[in-house]
């Protein structure tokens, strides 16, 4: 683990530091919940410590099984899951997983999903005395579970929602995005008028794929969030209508699989990047992602990430709504 | 827990080869991986370098000489066509060892191995490691099942069906199991080493609830990540789901719930 950073320190010169919700963080590099396992599955690849922050698989006040096979699907640039918030419950995270990435130095971030506002005001009460825990990333927008969607179908649960877990803890917010949302960025600003610290969009676009042989849909729950690059583009259309409308840090993640897409999300104004899915196929791709961030800065001498993050120049270019 | 870390490798195809209308076989070095890798164990491999298709694809290892690994496989999809049209000299990224192995500590006990398909391929490599007693190998047609060369020592060991009656006995693999059963002496002593479609494993476990036994299966679920995380590739078992690519592949067939 320590080679690694060693080796890439050398000589280097800019500053990779980001500041967002009252943290510092080393760099904008994090990972997507979900898709880094719950603790040392990616250990042999990945110096956890050069990570900007980990943002850890959703936690539920109880424990879930998850849904039934199959979960998965492989799709063009991307693939479809139905998981289904599998996860041993907040106990269990408590007992195990919080010992396990306190000894990891770098920010830990828990994402933490409900069915109701009391369950994530339990989860945010019952995390709020842990100095480990660096800040919570609220998953209003997980298409796999019931009621998973419905906080971000509507501006005014979103709102309750973040206020409700505002109150409960003193713990920086990250309100994660469905793209599902009717009206997304009336949801945003809900969450931003609510007191959420940040933003992350977005999470997976709910979609299915068919056995043609079978007449059977791929999936066991017939629906599953689709992830991967196939939804960059989408991913970072909103980062920038967030970045455009409001004041407010954001997560970019959707697809990043290179240093290239990464930046593509930090010049339209993304304060950090996760990488999720490209996890699976390429487990080193978060260390290759940041490696390439620094490389670029130092080749272009750009010294800080306040440089070139939203540095987008749109003059000259006017939204249009696509026609045909 | 884990006795070797894990790392992902290019590696040179060494040899890709059809041996039978339905089998390939493709070869590649890797000291690394060829003395750490053990029966059971699977890799990740990505058959092609832009990510298309998007996910890497499983293989269990099939044999191991010397330096040289060897994948048994057959065409199910894009990847594995895919795999199918590499020659010598083509790359691959490779990573693992991944996933539990085989048990190959039981003393006093009758080994006997029931591969479906190219589900054979794990025991190929664990005969390299133990002695078997009985291989059982089932396929639709003899073109889906491994030729005598491939098989080698074990031949004599060997009984074989076929659905469609091209080869060997015509029906399933279960009732050659029967058979060797009904023949042993002390049929206490069997441990079965399982893998094949879901409906032969279903099958097998049923005879080993009838009949006392005991083994273990390697299951073939779609697979994202292949370590663990991404929680896709779960089997249930007596103890809640676990996942086939780093809690399994191999379980024990009275823990599985087929």
């Amino acid at each position: 683990m320590t080679r690694v950073a060693a080796k890439s320190r050398k000589g280097k010169a800019e500053d990779l530091t980001i500041r967002m919700g009252g943290l510092a963080f080393k760099n904008p590099v994090t990972v997507a919940s979900g898709t880094f396992g719950t603790s040392d599955e990616y250990a042999d690849y990945v110096d956890f410590e050069k990570l900007g922050a980990i943002i850890t698989k959703t936690v539920t006040r109880k424990p879930r099984q998850g849904n039934v096979m199959p979960r998965i699907y492989e799709t063009p640039s991307g693939m479809l899951n139905s998981i289904g918030l599998q996860n041993k419950g907040i106990d269990e995270f408590v007992e195990h997983k919080i010992p396990f990435f306190s000894r990891i130095k770098t920010h830990l971030i828990v994402n933490i999903a409900g069915e109701t506002v009391e369950d994530f005001v339990a989860l945010a009460k019952r995390l709020d005395p842990f100095r480990e825990v660096s800040a919570l990333e609220l998953n209003i927008s997980c298409p796999n579970v019931k009621k998973g969607l419905e906080f971000c179908a509507k501006p005014e649960l979103a709102f309750e929602v973040v206020r409700a877990c505002k109150e409960a803890t003193r713990h920086p917010l990250i309100t994660k995005l469905s793209p599902e949302a009717h009206d997304f960025l009336a949801v945003a600003e809900a969450c931003v008028k609510a007191g959420s610290d940040a933003l992350t969009a977005i999470n997976t676009l709910k979609g299915m794929a068919v056995d043609v042989d079978g007449r059977r849909p791929r999936l066991a729950s017939i629906f599953g969030g689709l992830s991967g690059p196939a939804i960059r583009p989408i991913a970072l259309r909103y980062v920038y209508e967030i970045r455009k409308r409001f004041d407010v840090p954001v997560i970019g993640t959707g697809g990043i699989m290179t240093a290239y897409d990464a930046l593509e999300f930090i010049v339209t104004g993304a304060h950090m990047v996760s990488v999720g899915t490209a996890n699976f196929v390429n487990p080193r791709a978060s260390m290759e992602v940041l490696e390439g961030i620094e490389k670029y800065c130092l080749e272009h001498g750009i010294r800080s990430m306040d440089e070139i993050r939203g540095t987008l120049k749109v003059e000259g270019r006017k939204e249009e709504v696509p026609a045909g | 827990m884990k006795t070797m870390k894990m790392i992902d490798e290019v590696v040179t195809v060494a040899r890709n080869e059809r041996i039978t209308p339905h089998l390939y076989v493709i070869a590649f070095e890797s000291e690394r991986l060829a003395h750490s890798i053990q029966p059971g164990q699977f890799l990740q491999v990505a058959v092609t370098e832009d990510y298309d298709p998007f996910l890497r694809r499983p293989f269990t290892i099939y044999r191991v000489l010397r330096n040289r690994l060897e994948i048994l496989y057959e065409i199910v999809g894009q990847g594995s066509e895919i795999l199918s049209r590499k020659v010598r000299g083509d790359r691959l990224k490779v990573m693992g060892p991944l996933g539990n192995t085989f048990s190959m500590r039981m003393k006093n006990r009758i080994h006997v191995i029931v591969g479906g398909g190219v589900g054979i391929a794990p025991f190929i490599f664990l005969g390299q490691k133990i002695k078997i007693d009985h291989f059982l190998m089932g396929a639709r047609s003899k073109k889906g099942l491994l030729p005598k060369s491939e098989i080698g020592a074990l031949w004599s060991k060997s009984r074989f069906t076929t659905e469609d009656g091209s080869y060997g006995r015509r029906g399933f693999i279960t009732e050659c199991l029967e058979e060797v059963i009904k023949e042993c002496r002390h049929p206490r002593r069997i441990y079965l080493y399982v893998c094949g479609p879901r409906a032969m494993m279903r099958a097998v476990r049923e005879m080993t609830d009838r009949h006392g036994l005991e083994g273990e299966a390697s299951v073939d679920e779609r697979m994202a990540c292949g370590v663990g995380a991404c929680l896709g590739c779960v089997v249930e078992t007596t103890n809640g789901y676990k996942t086939s690519c780093r809690e399994g592949t191999v379980f024990r067939l009275r823990d599985l719930i087929l």
